[in-house]
């Protein structure tokens, strides 16, 4: 009964999140230019139209790159942090360092970019991916780091211990039994990351030069109105996405235990 | 996480990273020769390497120019701004230098030129011949022209016009102030521009020089706007979100809008007009090609504003951006239905029309009781917020 | 709670690279950024000075204030709903579904990656005057006129968030509750604790940082967003983002203003942001 009813509400909760998902991939492929009722037909022009665009196709490159660049660097970066910060000793300490890890989410987005352009000017880096690549792990960070504090707070490190007394060294230790333990919430918070950098427009726009992303891009051309061709090219982001995290569950599956 | 999703993962990225653009390109740097006249630009032979463009998209010629760009072996860098200042926090912040081709509007590019901001090079017009078929409103125009030097070639212009569904008006009240009307409760989105909408309403109460204002002026303005905002849903972030909110039915007339919504919305089986109040009217905008201080790929940039002004592609780009041209042998080649939308005897004359006496955005600073353009942006802000 | 025997990794040196990026991006920056709030525009050039003028008008403007208040509302009403919703849905991932839940879990997070800007427009074709939802309740004979709040209201505001920060939330509850053992839970069912009392005094305590997380990622990203608000927030939608940004475009800019403003805000968010982790602290502890 009980179970019953959890199950239902995990159902209608998933619901609910994919239900613009299904909107977006529903429009890519309707015949209709609107993005209303009443769906006439189906085609896929618009991914022709949007794939033949090769400002949508650099977009689309772009975005990749920086998503799994960003997903990658902050989640090493942020899960070593939160193992520095929870090995202080002071309790006043940890709080202290995990609010300031929070910075750059407090920092309104539009000045984030704006410093950092600023900055990354002053010491002569030219605007460009590589750029915006650093903004988006320095914006990234606070969730990649934060949601490893979650995990490794209250975490049973006398695991750790038993190993080490069998006589595994630090490193077995950590690849054999910490990096297990933690796995699901680091692949989370790299897949957070990756989503939040697949979605910043602010930062990426004063520090990506003369490229684009795809939320870069779509903005620009909201000028002219929204056309089914950008449902297409978000369905065709996502399909991507999708398909790089489950090949990598598989991957990682396989892999020895 | 897994040795071997790691492994996967880095390989992804480095290979991209590795194959990352940056077209350094082989740019022909040597002088280009002068052009002959008419059809420039095809037979040029040191062009080649990056474009780089910072302005709306649609100006970028994505469509008209894309063969040109091909035969001059140009790679157009397009990035497009979504407000009309946004080159300069660009420029400011780290993008001089690596921009070329700006498409400021009258108005912005006046206010940088008066307030002796750096931003725009001004222009040699020997290498862009076919600027001499402008009409004579686009020649010397009073907001290019700065010290005796030009900074920009116009490209398109037009209104910002009520657009609305006839089905539901047959036509726009005489004035913006009696959009107060409650008939209009739930019917209406505005643009998010602080000076065209507060420039319309001081000219709705009447007021002698709208873009010289006092703040007792704007005082008024904004009790005259809360008086609609009632009947307002919502205020579009764009020209073609405005577009959007219209065509789903969500509001049934744009104030401050733009000849092309209605061509956005006939693609998609809406009908849409335009039309502004009688008595009011509204005012006029213009977008120029400039080249930024700095600029790397100066011939690249001064061979495209040369193609873009000739007559024919002039005329295809205000057809697709169904605006007007500013080529006077381009009028006989557009698009009737998209040129009839636009009252041309106003650029027939020299001196820029009503294009140049009307003067909408503020200028930055106040000068004794008028305010500057941040008093404006403050007002508008209130309008929103309150 | 500190560990006794330090994992490999933690030493001072693992923060090294998190640190080192946050003092070169952000601090120097925003140590840059602190001066310039003292400077004055005149026009468009920026005068070095050192006045609190910029302080002394957002402290007295009564626009500011009220945008302010607004901003932290809107992260403050979209926390309150995201975390209890992101509670209960890791709760039931982590001991109804169990295994199941980290597949629910991922399911969850690839939600995020339809991409914002569409996901916001897909939510005006759902919520729309002729949208999904009325539509259908039409059909159904429910309603005669289509509902006109559901759409650039804060309704509509507070839906889009959700939809995109409970993924967020549900991240590190989830995560916490990884730490807590099925025995554990279950000695205290056997020592007769009823469901809202182990939920209380056993669990809630021991997924605490988790919960505090929760709620700084959606009450930051909500209240830090200006672009949801400005595409289906209507009227009533103006965030202290869209202000900020104002103060550093071109015409009507002014940067020493929007530096003030940007401290203010910070200053402002922090404070709302750790009053209530602090507030959530107290409560478990009692």
């Amino acid at each position: 009964m009980l179970t019953g009813f959890a199950r239902l509400f995990v159902i209608l909760v998933v619901l609910f999140l994919y239900l613009p998902v299904f909107v977006t991939v529903i429009f890519s492929f309707s015949t209709s230019p609107r993005l209303s009722l009443p769906i006439e037909g189906l085609t896929l022009d618009w991914y022709s139209a949007a794939l033949d665009n090769p400002q949508m196709a650099a977009a689309l490159r772009n975005s990749l790159i920086l998503a799994v660049g960003t997903a990658l660097i902050s989640g090493v970066i942020g899960c070593a942090c939160s193992f520095g910060i929870l090995a202080r000793k002071s309790v006043r300490l940890r709080q202290g360092l995990l609010a300031f890890s929070l910075l750059p989410a407090v920092v309104p987005l539009l000045v984030t970019g704006i410093a950092l352009a600023v900055m990354f000017h002053a010491i002569g880096l030219q605007q460009g991916l590589r750029n915006a690549m650093l903004g988006h792990v320095l914006v990234c960070l606070p969730f990649v780091i934060l949601t490893m504090n979650a995990r490794l707070q209250n975490f049973d490190f006398s695991v750790l211990e038993a190993a080490r007394d069998l006589g595994a060294s630090r490193l077995r230790a950590f690849t054999d039994i910490t990096l297990p333990l933690i796995r699901p919430s680091l692949i989370g918070a790299c897949l957070l990351a990756a989503a939040l950098s697949l979605d910043e427009f602010v930062v990426t726009w004063f520090n990506i030069g003369n490229q684009q992303t795809v939320p870069v891009l779509v903005w620009g051309l909201m000028r002219r109105g929204v056309d089914p061709a950008i449902n297409a090219l978000a369905t065709a982001l996502f399909a991507l996405l999708v398909t790089l995290v489950v090949a990598s569950n598989l991957v990682g599956k396989r892999g020895p235990r | 996480m897994d040795p071997r999703l790691k492994c996967v993962l880095d390989n992804k990225l480095h290979s991209r990273l590795d194959r990352r653009r940056f077209l350094q390109g082989a740019a022909g740097l040597a002088t280009m020769g002068t052009f002959a006249s008419g059809q420039a630009g095809f037979a040029q032979a040191t062009l080649g390497g990056d474009l780089n463009f910072l302005g709306w998209d649609g100006e970028h010629g994505g469509n008209v120019a894309k063969d040109f760009l091909a035969q001059n072996n140009i790679v157009m860098q397009a990035s497009f701004q979504s407000a009309a200042d946004e080159a300069l926090t660009r420029f400011n912040t780290g993008g001089r230098g690596a921009m070329d081709l700006l498409t400021p509007n009258k108005d912005f590019q006046k206010a940088i030129l008066e307030g002796g901001v750096e931003l725009f090079q001004p222009l040699d017009l020997s290498r862009i011949p076919t600027a001499a078929g402008l009409f004579p409103a686009f020649k010397d125009a009073p907001w290019l022209v700065r010290d005796g030097a030009t900074y920009g070639i116009p490209i398109i212009w037009g209104d910002e016009p009520c657009v609305f569904n006839p089905e539901k008006w047959e036509a726009m009240p005489a004035k913006y102030t009696d959009f107060a009307d409650a008939k209009f409760k739930g019917e209406l989105v505005l643009l998010d521009d602080p000076f065209g909408n507060i420039w319309l309403w001081a000219v709705s109460l009447g007021m002698p020089e709208p873009h010289r204002l006092t703040q007792a002026q704007l005082d008024e303005v904004l009790a005259a706007m809360l008086a609609v905002k009632p009947n307002v849903v919502a205020v579009g972030a764009s020209h073609g979100d405005m577009a959007d909110v219209l065509i789903r039915g969500d509001a049934s007339i744009g104030v401050g809008g733009w000849a092309y919504q209605t061509l956005i919305a006939r693609d998609k089986g809406v009908k849409l007009v335009v039309g502004s109040p009688e008595v009011d009217g509204t005012f006029y905008w213009s977008d120029a090609y400039a080249i930024a201080v700095d600029a790397p790929n100066l011939d690249n940039a001064y061979a495209f504003i040369d193609f873009m002004t000739s007559a024919e592609t002039n005329a295809a780009l205000a057809v697709e951006l169904g605006s007007a041209c500013t080529v006077e042998a381009a009028f006989d080649l557009m698009d009737p239905t998209v040129r009839d939308l636009y009252p041309f005897d106003n650029v027939r004359q020299p001196g820029g029309g009503i294009l140049g006496t009307q003067v909408v955005v503020p200028s930055q600073n106040g000068e004794g009781d008028i305010v500057g353009a941040g008093a404006w942006v403050e007002t508008w802000q209130t309008f929103k917020a309150s | 709670m500190a560990p006794q025997d330090q994992p490999l990794v933690a030493s001072a040196a693992s923060l090294l690279p998190a640190f080192l990026v946050y003092a070169v991006l952000l601090v120097i920056p925003l140590a840059a950024l602190f001066v310039l709030g003292f400077w004055r525009a005149d026009g468009f050039t920026l005068i070095p000075d050192l006045s609190l003028a910029n302080y002394q008008r957002i402290l007295t403007s009564g626009l500011y204030r009220d945008v302010l208040i607004r901003t932290i509302q809107v992260g403050m009403v979209t926390a309150a709903i995201v975390v209890p919703l992101a509670f209960a849905l890791s709760y039931v991932m982590r001991f109804v579904l169990e295994r199941r839940g980290a597949l629910i879990l991922q399911l969850v997070l690839l939600s995020l990656f339809s991409g914002y800007l569409v996901r916001i427009y897909a939510w005006r074709t759902i919520l729309g005057k002729q949208g999904l939802l009325n539509t259908t309740l039409q059909y159904l004979g429910l309603i005669d006129e289509p509902l006109d709040f559901l759409i650039y209201s804060q309704l509509a505001v507070v839906i889009t968030l959700c939809g995109l920060l409970l993924p967020l939330a549900v991240l590190p509850i989830y995560s916490a509750m990884l730490n807590v053992s099925d025995d554990f839970m279950e000695a205290a069912r056997d020592l007769g604790a009823g469901f809202w009392q182990r939920l209380r005094t056993v669990l809630l305590p021991m997924v605490l940082p988790g919960v505090t997380t929760a709620f700084a990622f959606a009450f930051l990203l909500s209240a830090g967003d200006f672009v949801t608000p400005s595409l289906v927030g209507g009227m009533q939608s103006t965030m202290i983002g869209n202000i900020i940004a104002d103060q550093f475009r071109g015409i009507g800019a002014n940067w020493p203003l929007g530096a003030a403003l940007s401290f203010v805000t910070i200053g402002a968010m922090m404070t709302a942001c750790l009053a209530v982790v602090g507030l959530l602290r107290g409560v478990s502890r009692c």
